[in-house]
């Protein structure tokens, strides 16, 4: 069997128990609180397992180790960013959102704050983040299968839309955690094996070897770039490659040194406090939070979160580094291509060392496990759109009346037109680069939604207005700045201020100091907050 | 009826504690993270290639973000129930 028809076999395989889950859970979920929240009744080791699969999209899986791949050691701070943020969100948001949520992130808040208004904010910027998340794992997966197999990337894109669209309208919330939790263990299993059998294949069992050999390393991102290297490495063995690359660029910066890619510390800075405080504001991982039976088993199941995606994020460092001494011609060549080549040596950097360490198989079971991450954090992105609009548009703008039968027929419907839009805008945007799409979810997240949430949780002096005032501030400071970056690219500085790392740093700042000042300046501080805070922050029971 | 402005009454008894730990502990990570980021970045270029045991500071101060949070969390099990 040849290395095409391995990876359909394996996506087919994907594809097939996914349809199978979808049905067996779906004879199951016909109330409102199943199809959104699985029934709040989730053991806490599934919903940890699955909010790794839901976190690990593509961008982790390939992404991570192959931006090391191209610029070196600067990139190591992409796979610590994203793991990173978990912190915030056992630490200062699990348990007491656990405690005082129902179905989505806008009905936490108004618990405390009984206000429209608010919902409305927040339900704006849930859409708008998900939207960021969820069009670059469509964009990933027709690409994927375009550099892959050569396939039409406009017909994958409408399959997977088609496919995310079909499990979340007929399993809801169940379907979707079953699934994450068969794709989160087969994608953790691939990147674990991948990277133990390439550190004893290609680097010998020795990480100071590894370093030292990227420390003679001439970055491909800078080697790709001078055709007489391309031509003088394409066809030699790594090891060789790298050493004719230095010897011919003698003065160029090594993969081991630090600026290659990042040459703001404020760009830096931003993006990683996008990374920090955005995963604690993400909805699609915030909703996960309402599965489990108590704050406890929400804790507990972000904590075996935590050590999970602790162990793949390391391991995606380590591929990164092992990614020079197995395919540097490979990915001097890809560089040499120009901006799609940029994007093939970061995209598919990971298949070609798993093809060349375990042959056809280990390639096709990691295309496989690409295909898992897009589509399990897809189906928790959609299932997270579909509540708030249902609950928080509709039953508050349209219909306040409605049956649960008639708010599951607008979470469903909302599923069909949200997988339209995401399969439209990832063709639209089929030029953009996956991670930086991704980012930028992570941005207004950030901005938008952890500055209230935290004070709604914890700060007994938040007002409704102050809280109200940081999503909107949050959001418009992400929003400017991201139409910035799409339009003037990210060189421009704004007011002095870069916007290349995205909006994090700025929006995070204006979202506190709108929460802080209107706060002291208005007395709402929410309907029975001593109830409220006592609710939040009861003594965890099993 | 209280007549208590809500700004300023008192926390429930477990949340003073439980806030202690929380931002007391994201706070330690927090400083550690991004002060591994600064060493990591532009800024921090000289210091970052210090050589400790073989390796550059930056790398072992970058991947001590992983078992540091690994420590953090236990300990915040341990104290905030």
């Amino acid at each position: 069997m040849d290395g095409n028809h391995l990876v359909v076999t394996f996506v087919g395989f994907f594809v097939a128990l996914s349809i199978f889950i979808t049905w067996w859970s779906s004879r199951t979920t016909k109330s409102a609180s199943e199809f959104y929240v699985a029934g709040k009744g989730v053991p806490w080791v599934q919903v940890g397992i699955a909010m790794v699969g839901s976190y690990l999209s593509a961008a982790s899986f390939l992404g991570c180790p192959g931006d090391i791949g191209v610029f070196g050691i600067d990139s190591i701070w992409l796979s610590i960013g994203f793991f990173g943020g978990y912190m915030a969100l056992l630490m200062l948001i699990a348990g007491p959102l656990r405690n005082v949520g129902s179905f989505t992130v806008a009905g936490a808040l108004a618990r405390r704050f009984p206000d429209d208004k608010l919902k409305l904010a927040v339900m704006v910027a849930t859409i708008i983040i998900s939207t960021f998340y969820l069009v670059p794992q469509m964009l990933g997966a027709g690409l994927l299968f375009e550099m892959l197999m050569g396939w039409n990337f406009l017909y994958c894109t409408i399959a997977l839309g088609a496919l995310m669209c079909f499990y979340i309208v007929f399993g809801g919330m169940k379907s979707t955690l079953y699934n994450q939790v068969v794709q989160a263990l087969f994608l953790w299993v691939t990147m674990v094996v991948l990277t133990v059998m390439a550190y004893f294949i290609v680097g010998d069992g020795s990480f100071t070897g590894i370093l030292g050999s990227a420390a003679q390393t001439v970055p491909p991102i800078i080697a790709g770039k001078d055709p007489a290297v391309v031509a003088a490495v394409c066809n030699l063995p790594a090891a060789e490659a790298i050493a004719v690359a230095r010897q011919m660029l003698p003065d160029a910066p090594t993969a081991m040194t630090v600026g290659v890619k990042a040459s703001s510390t404020l760009v830096m800075i931003s993006t990683i406090i996008a990374l920090v405080f955005g995963t604690a504001g993400l909805p699609h991982i915030l909703i996960m939070f309402f599965t489990v039976p108590s704050a406890r088993a929400a804790k507990k199941s972000v904590t075996l979160c935590v050590v999970g995606l602790g162990i793949f994020y390391l391991c995606a460092i380590v591929l990164g580094f092992l990614l020079f001494p197995a395919i540097y011609p490979k990915l001097v060549s890809w560089i040499s291509q120009g901006g799609t080549g940029v994007g093939m040596a970061k995209n598919m950097a990971v298949l070609e060392i798993s093809s060349m360490v375990g042959g056809k198989w280990l390639m096709a079971i990691g295309a496989a496990g690409a295909v898992a991450a897009i589509l399990s954090t897809s189906a928790g992105l959609m299932i997270t759109v579909a509540g708030t609009v249902s609950n928080d548009l509709y039953k508050v703008y349209i219909n306040r009346n409605a049956t649960e039968k008639q708010e599951l027929l607008i979470a469903r419907v909302t599923t069909v037109i949200m997988s339209v839009v995401a399969v439209g805008l990832a063709v639209m945007l089929k030029q953009k680069n996956i991670a930086w799409l991704v980012m930028l979810g992570f941005g207004v997240a950030a901005s938008a939604i952890f500055p209230g949430m935290l004070a709604t949780l914890w700060w007994r002096g938040a007002t409704r207005q102050g809280v109200l005032a940081s999503v909107v501030t949050g959001l418009l400071v992400s929003v400017v700045f991201i139409v910035l970056l799409l339009t003037q690219g990210d060189k421009y500085v704004f007011l002095g201020l870069p916007v290349g790392g995205g909006p994090g740093v700025f929006g995070v700042t204006a979202g506190f100091l709108a929460l802080f000042v209107v706060s002291k300046l208005t007395s709402d501080h929410g309907k029975d907050v001593d109830e409220f805070l006592a609710l939040a922050h009861k003594p965890d029971v099993e | 009826m209280s007549t208590t402005d809500p700004a300023n009454a008192p926390a429930p008894a477990s949340m003073g504690h439980k806030m202690l730990v929380s931002f007391g502990l994201f706070a330690v990570f927090f400083v550690f993270y991004v002060g591994a980021a600064l060493v990591q970045s532009p800024a921090g270029k000289d210091v970052a290639t210090i050589q400790v045991g073989g390796l550059p500071l930056g790398l072992i101060l970058s991947l001590a973000v992983f078992p540091l949070s690994w420590l953090l969390i236990a300990i915040w099990f341990k104290v905030a129930r």
